[in-house]
């Protein structure tokens, strides 16, 4: 084998440029990214109201009081600091509701999100990978779901298994694989044909390391893309489905449910829908603005200095 | 050691195509001794690239091979099971493709890509023993630096590295038979000579890699290799030593070719192409595919197609002319 002298150069070599670990890297990109740190602190914040709930809520979020009634806000004429969202329309305390909502939105959205993300991206690139019959299998039932609106199918496995979290949850995901599963076949078709896949089977690379190692690496920034966006749709699907009956129950509070009530009281009592929204708003947003920041980061065509 | 490395009987790779099948490879029989250098020549389209790729296994679908055999190292490729064909390649035999910037995988490190021949082929290797492998690869087909560029991703590099580094990926479990596909079309002249100065360089010190070098630049394979195969839409049409084939050639196509190459010896205003266009691999012409084009066909080329006939010891050709 060759001999010492490369070794000798790669010492000083790395003396100059110590390797840096994946966590002291994302965090120096992360500070450089004003657009990167407003999400990942956006984010933070939401997920510790989320864990320290009940220690940073005022009130107990079921607890009615008719004197709360439709109270408004603080920053409003006649609102009191003792509940600074106002009441709802059984009295109970918003800005308590907000606190304890996230819970189930900030859940509900991580969970559905990464299942769909990862059984839509496997089967998509496997779809896409292999062609042929697997491809029409796949790709058929998921074109046989697409011509389904999807609340409607997320409807009809809740009517059928019944109301609850982790039933919604599934429901939820079942529903979203397909937009994964779609564009990453697409690109994978793309992909396939490169010739760098050619040069990894020429040196004797399996089907299941060319589909983890070199397809879906190649398809990591459009999926982060999609799945950010998808984690605010996905509060707002929650939303829908809680407004329908069949989603979170209550008197568990959850921002989509919360806005689905306030739209009743709109014009009188404004307030209702405004703590939730202004929440959902700014969680997704963050998750955004922070999934732009790990394309970026993450993506190594772009171009970094 | 009686026994070629690489024995290729008759090996027809076709192509189903709306007109018909597409006969890339057209009954194409080959030898090839261990740690010789072949040189594989032809203009764009005479399926040289595709017998590379048959030899690999790697032929993309819709293309097959329709018959023949491949026998390397004692084994027939074309009978071996996909897993034992996946474990010959990057093992024992290799391949460096034509783009280099196309080749290497833009989202992994160079070092992580040459690594993954080690994990699949020597498992039992640890992760440092890996890295330090790697990296005396690089230091060996002259990547500066080598320890520090390890983790640099593909695009950081120029296109000569590149090619350097996807040689030492082909190279770095010294495989027996290494095929190169064209590795210096995409790349700048002076680069060009480097490259081909590295694989020689590689080549002496492992005596135990052939290569099999496809290229359509008869000056580069001239320089390169002892043997020179020449082919025309799918048939070899001439074999024999670098420099019988360049001092002598037999075949009228192989005359057109070595009169096509630029010389610095020779007046610019007398390089003489080759009348006519290649031969369509769909439905060639009857008899030899060259007649259409050639200047001293008569009657039989047209009807009879020439079969590759030994004329003196180590030299062999397919023309009525040389009967």
């Amino acid at each position: 084998m060759p001999a010492a002298e490369p070794v000798t150069l790669i010492d000083t070599a790395e003396a100059l440029d110590p390797p840096v670990s994946a966590g002291r890297r994302f965090f120096t990109e992360l500070l450089r990214s004003p657009k990167g740190l407003t999400g990942f602190v956006l984010i933070l914040f939401v997920v510790l109201v989320a864990i320290f709930a009940p220690l940073l809520a005022p009130h107990d979020p079921a607890r009615q009081t008719l004197s709360v009634r439709f109270q408004p806000p603080a920053f409003a004429e006649d609102g009191s600091w003792t509940h600074v969202l106002g009441g709802d329309n059984l009295g109970r305390d918003i800005f308590t509701r907000v606190i304890y909502g996230s819970r189930t939105s900030i859940m509900v959205a991580l969970l559905v999100v990464f299942a769909a993300m990862v059984t839509g991206s496997i089967l998509g690139a496997i779809s896409g990978y292999f062609g042929g019959l697997v491809d029409a299998v796949i790709m058929r039932v998921a074109d046989f779901q697409l011509s389904f609106p999807f609340i409607l199918v997320a409807l009809l496995l809740l009517a059928i298994v019944g109301p609850g979290f982790w039933t919604m949850v599934f429901a939820l995901s079942v529903a979203l694989w397909v937009s994964f599963a779609r564009l990453v076949r697409g690109e994978t078709l793309k992909i396939r044909e490169l010739e760098y896949i050619q040069a990894a089977k020429s040196i004797g690379v399996g089907h299941a390391a060319i589909i983890f190692g070199h397809v879906l690496p190649n398809v990591l920034p459009i999926i982060i893309v999609l799945a950010t966006l998808d984690i605010a749709a996905v509060v707002l699907y929650e939303a829908a489905i809680s407004f329908l009956g069949l989603g979170t129950q209550p008197p568990t509070p959850s921002w989509g449910g919360m806005i689905s009530e306030g739209r009743n009281y709109l014009y009188e009592n404004y307030w209702m829908a405004l703590g939730p929204g202004i929440a959902i708003m700014t969680t997704s947003i963050a998750i955004n603005l922070f999934g732009d920041f790990l394309r970026d980061t993450y993506d190594p065509r772009q171009e970094r200095l | 050691m009686s026994d070629p490395l690489l024995q290729i009987d008759n090996l027809v790779t076709r192509f189903p195509t709306k007109r018909g099948q597409l006969t890339a490879v057209d009954g194409v029989s080959l030898s090839l001794e261990r740690r010789e250098t072949l040189g594989l020549v032809g203009e764009s389209g005479s399926g040289k690239s595709v017998l590379g790729l048959s030899v690999m296994r790697l032929v993309q679908k819709p293309g097959r091979i329709d018959s023949g055999s491949i026998r390397f190292d004692g084994k027939s490729l074309l009978d071996i099971a996909p897993e034992e064909m996946r474990r010959l390649r990057g093992q024992r035999l290799a391949m460096i493709f034509q783009d280099p910037t196309a080749t290497l995988n833009p989202v992994l490190t160079i070092g992580e890509q040459i690594a993954e021949v080690l994990r699949w082929h020597t498992p039992e290797m640890s992760p440092g023993e890996m890295r330090d492998r790697v990296v005396a690869m690089l230091d060996r087909v002259g990547i500066p630096n080598a320890g520090r560029r390890y983790g640099d991703y593909p695009h950081e590099f120029s296109g000569g590295m590149q090619q350097r580094v996807i040689i030492a990926a082909a190279l770095i479990l010294n495989p027996a038979l290494v095929i190169a596909d064209e590795p210096t079309t995409a790349l700048d002249v002076t680069v060009q000579a480097q490259i081909l100065e590295l694989l020689r360089k590689l080549k002496d010190g492992e005596p135990e890699t052939a290569i099999i070098l496809v290229s359509h630049d008869l000056g580069v394979v001239g320089e390169m290799c002892e043997r020179i195969a020449v082919m025309y839409a799918g048939n070899l049409v001439e074999v024999a030593s670098a420099d019988d084939i360049l001092d002598d050639p037999k075949h009228p196509y192989t005359v057109g070719l070595i009169a096509s190459i630029p010389r610095i010896d020779r007046e610019a205003g007398a390089l003489q192409p080759i009348p006519g266009r290649l031969a369509d691999p769909v439905s060639p012409p009857p008899g030899c595919k060259f007649n259409p084009r050639c200047a001293f066909a008569f009657d039989r080329c047209r009807v009879e197609r020439p079969v590759l006939k030994t004329i003196a010891p180590g030299r062999q050709v397919a023309c009525h002319l040389h009967d």
